[in-house]
């Protein structure tokens, strides 16, 4: 016998690709520190996830909504640093999208 | 259709997608998370530490208990404090306050202010009001008593003895506790 | 001395006596002539029998002398007396008479035999009645003497063939047989008194009348209001007959207006009742008629106007619709259809909704205790209903939903709450049909999420071109975010443009590799919770997957894809030995034959520990689809294998067979009950409690109720809340005093 495929309507998630544990996909995903939102959701000033909500990678490896984090880089009490690791903040080049709009 | 039907979890127990979905104006998407953190501090049971929102209708105005730490002179003591949200939180840190009197080296006595460099220069989007209430506990036991608000208690600190009396001495146990 | 007292005293009042009969004559001359004027003055008064023939009655000269004669002898009461106690001794002949007209009647009822005989009475009456020059004071005395007697003899039969008469002096419906009386009739009765004797009779033969008329015309006839055709009939049939019946005495129209427009009332009243009553009795289905049966809901509006029948009426309706529509077998799309034409029904009869929260109220408890009612309304709110009976008129515009009224203190407008309003009944302000149904639920956030799932799944509901669905989608979405707010209903715009932005994503990858996979890309957290499946496709369609996302992470390249590999369909097309069967299948099923395509056996251990399924009695389905499609057979205890020659060899090879999409139930862990459901958020509402109560001392009952909308989705009732209370105190969590609840340590 032979099968041949001729159409496939198909339903598929996209995820961002965080770069950590490929294998255990887990369940929840993560969540950004700063608004606590799924990073598959979108920042609270935002209303459509995804590439208009983009994430940011930071070279500490720590990722947030871009909005998020550059709002609290905007802040005084920031002092540039990751919220995370309160290490000085430099954005990792390999993982923002090229297309992305640098700011809100 | 069916077999999306029986592939839907049930409806209503899920309100994940709703975390992400519902855009707010900014004092919305801050009630929001600010509700998120009640849930998650109603559902992790913190030995010691407690918070809830003073009134209905204001989630930026918090009541919360801790409770002194075991091997502490606080043990057996329990502190009430205030929380107060600024509109652009988490961005900045909340406003905390002892409201029961808390002898202590980083604590003014009379005002209830409280000196915890995450609650000024250290403060940080990603803390909460979990991970403010178990620094606070810790403090309790651990003071920094190289910057205090309260020298006389900084210096009375290596004398337990006396220290636990000076406590004492201010300690004001909460209302409906003695009733 | 006594003795002599007494016998003074009799002598005297004797020769008072004797001088006054004697009038004073000579002798007893005097007391003969009393006498033959007495004699004179009886036989002149003498009640006769009317059925012998005797001459006419003369008010002769020596009648006349007669009676003066009794007359200054102070003897005319004596004289009268004896009058009426001979007319009662003659009455025996009226009585006889009554007695054979009655026997006559009863034996073919013809109410001429009634009016004959009631004629006949009168005769006698008027036969005896004493001459007008002895006074009316004597007229007076005869006529009241006579008809008490008249009474007393009337046999029981009599009243219902009098009412029987009345009735017949009635206007018939039709104009041609009409049973003519002689209006006369009624003065006849008037002199027997038998107008007033039968008042109510006479009344209750007119109120059966219309009772009749009422019931023959309208039952069942709501298309247009019969309370004005009712009444017109009253003015042509009913007032004229009353004017006998009660203005004949009046002299002028004026007065005969006067004298009607007391009982006329009385008459109306009753129409109106009637008419009520039935309404009443048929409201139920009055309302399933609706809009066809306006006519009657106006009819009932006038008719509670004039007649108080509220009470029954939403006694009636409460009870069809425990009877009739609260019940395991009525449809909730059913219910549904009747609460809104309940609600339509309701408001014309009385705008301002007070019988309507009385009726609405079971239906609304028993909808909210019905599991599909959200997704029923949600249904219809976006035109899924495949009934076509949308609750909603298309005219209505949408309207955002209106909140449960909070009284408005400075409200110009203000009126009292209707005197039959509960105390906990809402001033019902005009709100739209939609709004009253969501209503029923204490968050519209059920609805929210309801409409989630439905249009996930419609969207995902596969189509080859999806556009025109999406357009339609999105225009459901604006019209519904007009009730439901903009913010409320984000995520299906999210869902939307996912389902729009996956047709550019696949035109795209389209261009650079084209492949027969078309993925709906969508985002996680805006979908209602799809159940992940662990289904690792074999061959082929692992390939079209692997292929699909290496294109997409190119064009994407921070994204990944997750396959839900139970949602979807594929058509496959199978060459065997002597076929083609093509199919539309869930990939499931497509994993499976692909499998068979492989090696043409398999144990379904096998199959399923190659598509990574942990339980292979979901397989049952799938494999049995092929089963029925006659390319597989089982080959033994759980293996399968294909069937490359048609095993229904006799029939001519098919060399098409098209089957549509099948429903594929992969089985899913059983759904959590709803008690589970609610232990559950019990569990989570008693965390909340125990932070309040921590943080905030001691609290009231209705303090811990408000603060409880903290938690997410709280919706309980104050009283639930004492339960669940009442219980954690009987756990020793918590203690009360004086209202205050406080954790207990």
């Amino acid at each position: 016998m032979k099968v041949k495929i001729k159409q496939w309507n198909a339903v598929a998630q996209w995820r961002w690709d965080t770069g950590n544990k490929d294998a255990a996909d887990d369940e929840e995903g993560d969540v950004c520190g700063i608004c606590r939102v799924p990073f598959e959701g979108c920042c609270p000033s935002c209303k459509v996830p995804g590439d208009d909500c983009p994430l940011i990678w930071g070279e500490c490896s720590h990722v947030f909504h871009m909005h998020c984090l550059l709002k609290w880089i905007g802040t005084a009490a920031s002092k540039q640093q990751c919220p995370m690791d309160r290490r000085p903040w430099a954005t990792a080049e390999r993982r923002v999208d090229a297309n992305a709009p640098p700011t809100t | 259709m069916e077999q999306l039907t029986s592939s839907l979890a049930p409806p209503r127990s899920n309100n994940k997608s709703n975390v992400a979905g519902t855009p707010q104006p900014a004092a919305g998407s801050v009630a929001k998370r600010l509700s998120n953190e009640l849930m998650t501090l109603m559902m992790s049971s913190s030995p010691g530490i407690s918070a809830f929102p003073r009134n209905d209708g204001n989630l930026f105005d918090w009541v919360g208990t801790i409770e002194g730490p075991a091997e502490t002179i606080y043990v057996g003591l329990t502190f009430r404090i205030s929380i107060a949200f600024p509109p652009n939180y988490p961005y900045v840190a909340p406003t905390i306050k002892f409201e029961t009197p808390c002898y202590h080296p980083n604590v003014d006595i009379n005002s209830g202010a409280i000196c915890l460099d995450i609650l000024q220069d250290k403060w940080s989007a990603v803390y909460s009001v979990q991970t403010i209430l178990i620094s606070l506990q810790s403090l309790l036991g651990e003071p920094n008593n190289a910057s205090p608000l309260n020298p006389d208690a900084a210096s009375l600190w290596d004398n337990p003895e006396a220290f636990k009396m000076q406590v004492t001495k201010h300690y004001r146990p909460l209302k409906d506790e003695s009733a | 001395m006594t003795h002599n007292g007494l016998r003074f005293q009799v002598a005297s009042k004797w020769q008072d006596s004797f001088r006054r009969f004697n009038q004073r004559e000579p002798g007893i001359s005097g007391l003969i002539a009393f006498s033959q004027a007495w004699d004179t003055a009886t036989e002149f008064l003498k009640p006769r029998n009317i059925n012998e023939p005797l001459p006419p009655r003369e008010y002769t000269e020596a009648v006349r002398a007669a009676l003066d004669v009794i007359h200054k002898s102070r003897r005319l009461p004596t004289l009268i007396e004896t009058f009426l106690s001979q007319v009662e001794s003659q009455f025996y002949l009226i009585q006889q008479e009554i007695d054979q007209f009655m026997i006559d009647y009863a034996l073919d009822l013809d109410v001429c035999v009634i009016s004959t005989m009631i004629l006949r009475i009168h005769e006698w009456m008027k036969q005896w009645t004493p001459a007008t020059e002895l006074g009316s004071a004597f007229q007076t005395v005869y006529i009241n003497f006579f008809q008490t007697h008249l009474f007393s003899i009337l046999p029981d039969s009599f009243s219902s063939a009098f009412q029987d008469f009345v009735a017949s002096t009635l206007p018939p419906e039709e104009e041609g047989e009409a049973q003519k009386q002689d209006p006369q009739i009624w003065f006849t009765f008037d002199a027997l008194g038998l107008n007033d004797r039968f008042d109510s009779l006479i009344a209750s033969v007119g109120y059966e009348h219309i009772e009749r008329h009422v019931l023959e015309t309208c039952t069942g006839q709501w298309g247009e209001p019969m309370l004005t055709p009712t009444r017109d009939w009253m003015t042509t049939k009913i007032v004229p007959w009353m004017l006998y019946v009660y203005g004949r005495n009046a002299r002028t129209a004026e007065e005969a207006r006067a004298i009607l427009a007391g009982v006329g009332s009385r008459f109306d009243f009753h129409m109106a009742k009637t008419l009520c009553d039935l309404r009443t009795r048929e409201i139920f289905d009055i309302i399933i008629d609706f809009p066809d049966s306006t006519g009657a809901l106006q009819d009932l509006k006038e008719c509670l106007q004039r007649v108080d029948q509220r009470a029954a009426l939403v006694q009636s309706l409460r009870q069809a619709h425990r009877k009739r529509l609260l019940h395991p077998g009525a449809d909730t799309k059913l219910i549904l259809s009747q609460y809104v034409a309940t609600i339509k029904c309701l408001r014309i009869i009385d705008p301002p909704g007070v019988l309507l929260f009385k009726v609405a109220d079971p239906i609304r408890r028993y909808l909210r205790d019905r599991p599909d009612t959200i997704r029923s309304i949600v249904a219809n709110l976006v035109g899924d209903d495949d009934s076509g009976d949308a609750l909603v008129d298309e005219t209505e515009p949408p309207r955002p939903l209106q909140a449960a009224d909070i009284e408005d203190y400075s409200d110009p407008n203000w009126e009292p709450e209707p005197i039959d309003a509960g105390p906990d009944f809402r001033a019902n302000k005009p709100s739209d049909i939609i709004s009253t149904l969501v209503s029923i639920y204490d968050s519209k956030d059920f609805f929210v999420k309801e409409l989630q799932v439905l249009l996930a799944q419609r969207l995902l509901a596969a189509g080859d071109d999806q556009s025109d669905k999406v357009e339609k989608e999105r225009r459901n979405i604006e019209i519904l975010k007009i009730r439901f707010g903009e913010a409320a209903l984000q995520v299906c715009e999210v869902m939307l443009k996912d389902m729009t932005d996956s047709k550019r994503i696949d035109q795209h990858i389209q261009s650079q590799q084209a492949s027969v996979i078309h993925p709906a890309i969508i985002s996680k957290h805006f979908w209602p919770a799809l159940e992940s499946s662990e289904i690792v496709m074999p061959g082929q369609l692992k390939e079209l997957q692997d292929q699909y996302m290496a294109e997409f992470t190119k064009f994407k390249p921070d994204k990944k894809l997750r396959w839900l590999t139970h949602l979807g369909t594929v058509n496959v097309e199978l060459e065997l030995e002597d076929r083609v069967i093509e199919a539309l299948v869930s990939p499931l099923e497509a994993a499976v034959i692909e499998l068979f395509s492989e090696q043409s056996e398999w144990t379904l251990d096998g199959i399923s520990k190659r598509l990574g399924l942990p339980q292979p009695n979901i397989l049952s389905k799938a494999i049995s689809t092929w089963l029925d499609l006659g390319v597989l057979a089982p080959a033994g205890e759980g293996v399968y294998r294909v069937l490359e020659v048609s095993a229904d060899q006799g029939a001519e090879a098919k060399d098409h067979v098209s089957r549509p999409a099948t429903t594929v139930e992969v089985e899913m862990p059983p759904v959590v009950s709803v008690q589970q459901q609610q232990a559950e958020q019990m569990r989570v509402y008693w965390k909340f409690i125990e932070g309040m109560l921590t943080n905030l001392g001691a609290l009231p009952l209705d303090r811990i109720q408000t603060m409880l909308k903290f938690a997410p989705g709280y919706d309980r009732t104050i009283t639930q809340l004492a339960g669940f209370m009442e219980a954690a105190r009987r756990e020793d969590l918590v203690t009360v005093r004086d209202g205050m609840w406080k954790l207990n340590k």
